[in-house]
């Protein structure tokens, strides 16, 4: 891992150093609102509640999230990207309630073009960290009020985005991204329920699709 | 993953070989692995089990499986430009999705049942459209496309109750759709990109089983990959 990590960074600056454009800005920060939509069923939640009626219904929904993110440009374009997200999911039937958090990490390569016009487009991809999620469904069983099936852990995928940055003043821009994240796991739920345990097992993507609007300032 | 690979280098250099001896310069082709999620509730999987573990009765175990899930895939495509944003593409791709799930039922009403879901699905995407490509730095491509999809497919739904297996629903046919791309090529070598992008199609099908589904066998794909260009106009 450290070599490959090495290969990739003497490769940029060797890339870095043949670009000759000192003007180009480096760094991005950028704060924004994402609207995030989960692509598996397990996340979004059946048409269907009639299976589940006895047990936990499944299914988290959409949700608005704060996300930050920082891209570092070489000289030629080519970039790296930081991204972190909090995602906090609810989704409400028959007064039973399911609750995800997941903390999303990003780290990502790609390029930036058309940096000096008004409108820059970037593009990135790469590994998608879910560094803790923490899910929570609620028992549907007789007397079963207030226990939960839960599943925490942590995952790893991969991300892309698609970015276009619209300069509106000297340094500072809106940023709008559109972001796909792929994440396959194994959630594994617990409970105990009248002393007996409960477990429960789903393999599913807890990746989503994001779209980003929010303000940067670029140096 | 080590014969894909070998694939995937052997039709690169081939193709490069070619391109170069017969002094082609419009011609771009391309190898990349496709993250692919699907996008409609038919395909999208659920793989779902309740099991109480305990000498006392089972409380209701709720098996369920659902739809076909994501994958990666290994996609190729071949691209003429004639000028920079009019070019033409020829794409193809493999999807090959499995959903499993292995169930043992125990109870004091029952001895022990075992069951299992397979499902599955062979969806084989041919693409013909499009494509552009805008320059900045000479190190840098952004690429755009849109075109039409041809996909032949093949979807399987197994079941065995008690090792028995049960008739099976299957759905063999084609469909036709659209699809969208766009992403970023950035230059590794003389001729070699590294492709980063992101795909979108909508394939729109009454799938026949025995019963009726109306879905899309389209979805969403972020794509990592190789392209080598060779580009002299």
């Amino acid at each position: 891992m450290k070599k490959i990590i090495i290969i990739i960074v003497v490769l940029l600056l060797s890339l870095d150093s043949k670009a000759n454009d000192s003007t180009t800005t480096h760094f991005e920060v950028s704060a924004s609102m994402l609207y995030w939509h989960p692509l598996s069923s397990h996340m979004i939640g059946p048409d269907n509640h009639l299976l589940f009626e006895y047990a936990a219904f499944y299914g988290f929904g959409n949700t608005i999230a704060p996300s930050l993110n920082i891209n570092y440009y070489f000289n030629n374009g080519i970039g790296l990207s930081f991204g972190y997200n909090y995602l906090h999911l609810e989704k409400t039937e028959s007064n039973k309630t399911n609750t995800a958090i997941l903390h999303n990490l990003r780290l990502g390569l790609g390029a930036r073009i058309f940096d000096k016009s008004l409108v820059s487009i970037s593009f990135f991809a790469g590994i998608n960290t879910v560094a803790h999620y923490d899910l929570e469904m609620p028992l549907k069983f007789i007397n079963s009020e207030g226990l939960y099936l839960t599943a925490d852990g942590y995952a790893f995928g991969a991300f892309f985005s698609a970015e276009a940055n619209f300069h509106i003043y000297k340094s500072f821009f809106i940023h709008t991204s559109l972001d796909y994240s792929y994440i396959p796991t194994e959630l594994k739920y617990s409970a105990v329920y009248t002393d007996i345990p409960i477990t429960q097992t789903e393999k599913t993507n807890i990746g989503g699709l994001g779209i980003l609007l929010g303000v940067g300032y670029q140096f | 993953m080590i014969k894909t690979l070998t694939i995937f280098l052997f039709v690169l250099i081939s193709s490069s070989v070619f391109a170069q001896s017969q002094k082609i310069n419009h011609l771009e082709i391309g190898a990349n692995a496709l993250f692919w999620t699907p996008t409609a509730e038919h395909m999208r999987a659920t793989n779902t089990l309740i099991r109480a573990h305990s000498e006392t009765p089972y409380i209701g175990p709720i098996p369920n499986l659902q739809g076909y899930g994501s994958c990666i895939a290994p996609s190729f495509h071949l691209n003429y430009y004639f000028k920079n944003f009019l070019g033409i593409s020829f794409g193809f791709n493999y999807l090959s999705l499995v959903n499993h799930l292995e169930y043992y039922e125990s109870s004091t009403q029952t001895s022990g049942l075992f069951h299992t879901f397979h499902n599955e699905a062979q969806i084989y995407n041919l693409k013909l459209g499009y494509t552009g490509q805008s320059r900045d730095y000479s190190l840098i491509h952004l690429y755009y496309g849109i075109g039409l999809n041809y996909t032949p497919y093949l979807l399987e739904q197994n079941t065995t109750r008690n090792f028995i297996e049960q008739l099976p629903y299957s759905a063999q046919d084609y469909a036709v759709g659209l699809y969208i791309n766009s992403g970023m090529q950035i230059k590794l070598f003389k001729f070699t990109y590294l492709s980063l992008g992101m795909e979108y199609t909508y394939i729109p099908e009454t799938v026949q089983y025995p019963y009726e589904v109306k879905t899309n066998l389209g979805g969403i794909a972020g794509q990592v990959g190789i392209a080598v260009k060779f580009l002299n106009y």
